[in-house]
């Protein structure tokens, strides 16, 4: 296999990312599909229509720990939905040594947002 | 242009564009969360909330919200039709292409069930 290193670099992209992320990239959009119609349907079915976009309301719901858990799995998958993308891209775009950079640098910013995300969301009491 | 060879070239097919469609729409839902993120650690208080909700409830702010369930939902049910691809035998020859345009009529009638309330929302 080892002298079909630069064809399979060169052309097979994020086909060759890795069984793993490949699963896990279906995984994390089916729980997302899930997530993000409950966190839309919240928004403008639910509590919007009855102006509940207060800051009172908002904030007794983001206060309670149920939310806590569904925001904090919400953006976990996100996240890594999200970088996991970008990492796809990554791959079917760029070959040379900017290939780590960008993927180091997309691994600090994913880590960066979701350090951002706990500190919003964990200790937050209204 | 005979120097130009290019190593593969794409036939503007149905499963092509959708999968266009979809790294186009990845990319700006990661952006959205970016900002989305940013914003909401910045409102810990009710001045500054009520602050953001002033510029966020102007109708560009509505409009762009509509925007961005239209990419939304487009990357939501095009990513279930993907996922049935690769589980489910939703590309063999028979179905592919009948597919990708039945995943376009359910995209259709998701995004005009979620818009109607943030439209009516605009109008209100």
């Amino acid at each position: 296999m080892e002298y079909m290193r630069g064809y399979i670099d060169r052309y097979q992209g994020s086909s060759k990312s890795g069984e793993f992320n490949w699963l896990m990239q279906r995984v994390s959009g089916i729980a997302l599909l899930v997530l993000l119609l409950g966190h839309f349907f919240i928004q403008h079915f639910i509590s919007a229509p009855v102006g509940g976009a207060g800051y009172a309301a908002v904030a007794a719901r983001l206060s309670d720990l149920g939310w806590k858990l569904f925001d904090m799995t919400f953006v976990t998958f996100a996240l890594y939905h999200g970088i996991n993308g970008i990492f796809m891209v990554i791959e079917d775009y760029v070959y040379s040594g900017w290939r780590v950079f960008w993927k180091g640098f997309f691994w600090v910013v994913g880590v960066l947002y979701w350090v951002l995300a706990a500190l919003t969301i964990i200790p937050f009491k209204g | 242009m005979n120097w130009y060879q290019p190593s593969a070239s794409y036939k503007w097919h149905e499963g092509f564009v959708a999968w266009v469609l979809h790294r186009i729409t990845g990319l700006l839902l990661i952006l959205y969360l970016f900002a989305h993120e940013w914003v909401i650690s910045t409102l810990q208080n009710p001045q500054s909330y009520s602050q953001a909700m002033g510029v966020l409830e102007s109708p560009v702010f509505k409009l762009l919200e509509v925007g961005l369930w239209l990419v939304a939902a487009y990357h939501a049910v095009n990513g279930l039709r993907v996922v049935l691809v690769n589980f489910a035998g939703f590309a063999e020859r028979s179905n592919y292409k009948t597919n990708v345009w039945v995943f376009w009529v359910i995209f259709a009638l998701v995004f005009v069930a979620g818009a109607i309330p943030m439209l009516m929302g605009l109008a209100g």
